[in-house]
């Protein structure tokens, strides 16, 4: 059961990677809040009750309903146009997601042989979706795939504390969820800023770099 | 013996009902009556009685282009495991001869179209090999991994693994019928990759490449592309049983799977629009990710619950 969901969420971000449509990445990070939410339900019995609830309401409410209503209502009110606009090719940028899910898989393959302490096949998909979010990041030119990108990171911290469930408690998840949403809304309002002060309808990190003191 | 007999009378009449139950769907869609189950038997029969008309640029290749296109599936469908697991000629790893017959019916349907001289036709045979090109490795991986996975090494038995329920079992099946779906579709150029019914030709991949053929050449060029389609779809529904039921239920099943994946060929041809021709790749290599995705789920699963 957590296997296919596990491979849910590894093809939700193959097609974050490719897709060509700002609200579908908005979907699939709801998407992967749902897939989380799940997850967490075959938790029950390892975890203490209380992290129990405040995970399954972090997941089901904050990352599956808040953060994507937030983005919608961002991109909808600075008329941000529905390409994603990235540096590279799509098929590229899918061939690079294929070479690091490749690696990730090796290096939790190798991970596993040697210890027993965690989960290959968790340690694996989240080392990876760490470092495909840092190249959405690296590759895309629009501000909010930036925000988006840093998303799909933390969904990778995230998975990466269940594949260590031992030595990291689930809890710390909480702080960092806590610093994602405030990053979240610190950019989403220096976005809406940046906006009205170019206040022209496309605005991407090479507007920023004409900034002087 | 009987299986032998069956399997080929199923490759060789399948694909009429096959093409007759998608355009039946894609009516049902639209609404209108539709042609009846045999109308591709009709079909065939007409362009059968026709005469060959050739160009006057063409040579001996462009004749002998359909035929050995047609012998190539027809070969290839003898190699593949049909009903009960089992496949007319057995060997070990012939599905590698498998892939390769079919890549040789490719390659002389490729030079035919060339050989017309018509630059539509070129363009077509390129986007063709750049498809077929992006599709051998995803087949690969994923016929390598089942016979890692199974241990065996010839076509009809490195899909039998349903034999037992597990988690990781189900997995593999279902991962594997979606990157045959897809070879389906790209295969025989269906849908989201190719539009069979348009002729514009700047948007077509396999029908423009077959423009110049007429007759009795036609005829078995569609006969051929309705038999590959049940030759993948007979591997999927190989994926999908398991091989300790009885004799007529399985056939039964087995039929059933494959009439399944005809409906749902023709569900996407009514429903989907056809993919842009810069998306085109990416959506085939989604099937090699997939397939990778499979070689290492059996690598590492098994890590996790020693």
């Amino acid at each position: 059961m957590i296997g296919f969901l596990l491979i849910l969420f590894v093809i939700s971000m193959l097609f974050a990677s490719t897709t060509g449509r700002l609200e579908a990445y908005v979907k699939i990070f709801s998407i992967q809040g749902i897939i989380f939410f799940l997850i967490i339900l075959t938790y029950y019995s390892h975890i203490p009750l209380l992290d129990f609830l405040l995970l399954l309401i972090e997941t089901l409410l904050v990352k599956t309903v808040v953060i994507p209503v937030i983005l919608i209502k961002v991109i909808r009110k600075n008329n941000i146009y529905r390409e994603v606009e990235p540096y590279i090719p799509n098929f590229f940028s899918l061939v690079i997601s294929v070479i690091i899910f490749v690696f990730g898989f090796i290096l939790a393959y190798l991970a596993g042989q040697y210890t027993q302490d965690i989960r290959p096949f968790y340690f694996g998909i989240s080392i990876s979706t760490i470092v495909v979010g840092l190249f959405i990041i690296m590759s895309r030119k629009k501000i909010i795939t930036h925000i988006m990108g840093y998303m799909f990171l933390e969904n990778g911290i995230f998975l990466l504390s269940l594949s260590v469930a031992r030595e990291m408690p689930l809890i710390v998840n909480l702080g960092i969820l806590l610093d994602i949403f405030i990053g979240v809304f610190l950019l989403v309002i220096i976005y809406n800023h940046i906006n009205s002060t170019f206040a022209r309808e496309k605005i991407n990190i090479d507007s920023l770099s004409c900034l002087k003191d | 013996m009987h299986y032998v007999i069956i399997n080929l009378l199923f490759l060789l009449f399948a694909p009429f009902l096959y093409l007759g139950l998608i355009s039946k769907v894609k009516a049902f869609w639209a609404s209108r009556k539709g042609p009846s189950l045999l109308q591709p038997v009709f079909d065939f029969i007409k362009l059968l009685k026709k005469d060959i008309i050739a160009g006057e640029a063409t040579s001996y290749i462009f004749q002998i282009s359909p035929v050995v296109g047609f012998s190539a599936v027809f070969f290839s469908g003898l190699l593949a495991p049909l009903s009960w697991h089992q496949s007319v000629i057995n060997f070990e790893y012939n599905f590698i001869v498998f892939s390769y017959i079919l890549g040789l019916g490719r390659f002389f349907s490729i030079i035919g179209a060339m050989d017309t001289g018509s630059s539509f036709e070129a363009m077509g045979a390129s986007r063709e090999v750049t498809f077929a090109s992006l599709v051998e490795p995803g087949f690969f991986i994923l016929l390598g991994t089942l016979s890692i996975y199974t241990g065996n090494n010839t076509f009809q038995d490195i899909f039998n693994i349903f034999n037992q329920h597990s988690g990781l079992n189900y997995l593999i099946i279902s991962l594997s019928s979606i990157v045959l779906f897809i070879l389906i579709l790209v295969e025989t150029s269906r849908m989201p990759v190719d539009d069979p019914n348009t002729h514009l030709e700047l948007t077509m991949v396999h029908e423009v490449m077959v423009l110049d053929n007429s007759g009795p050449d036609l005829g078995f060029i569609i006969y051929g592309t309705g038999m590959k389609m049940v030759i993948f779809s007979s591997l999927i529904a190989n994926i999908i049983l398991p091989d300790n039921l009885n004799f007529m239920i399985t056939f039964l099943f087995f039929a059933g799977i494959v009439a399944g994946l005809a409906v749902l060929i023709g569900c996407i041809e009514s429903l989907m629009a056809r993919l842009r021709m810069s998306h085109i790749p990416q959506f085939i290599f989604f099937m090699t990710a997939i397939s990778l995705l499979i070689f290492f789920i059996i690598k590492i699963i098994p890590l996790g619950t020693k």
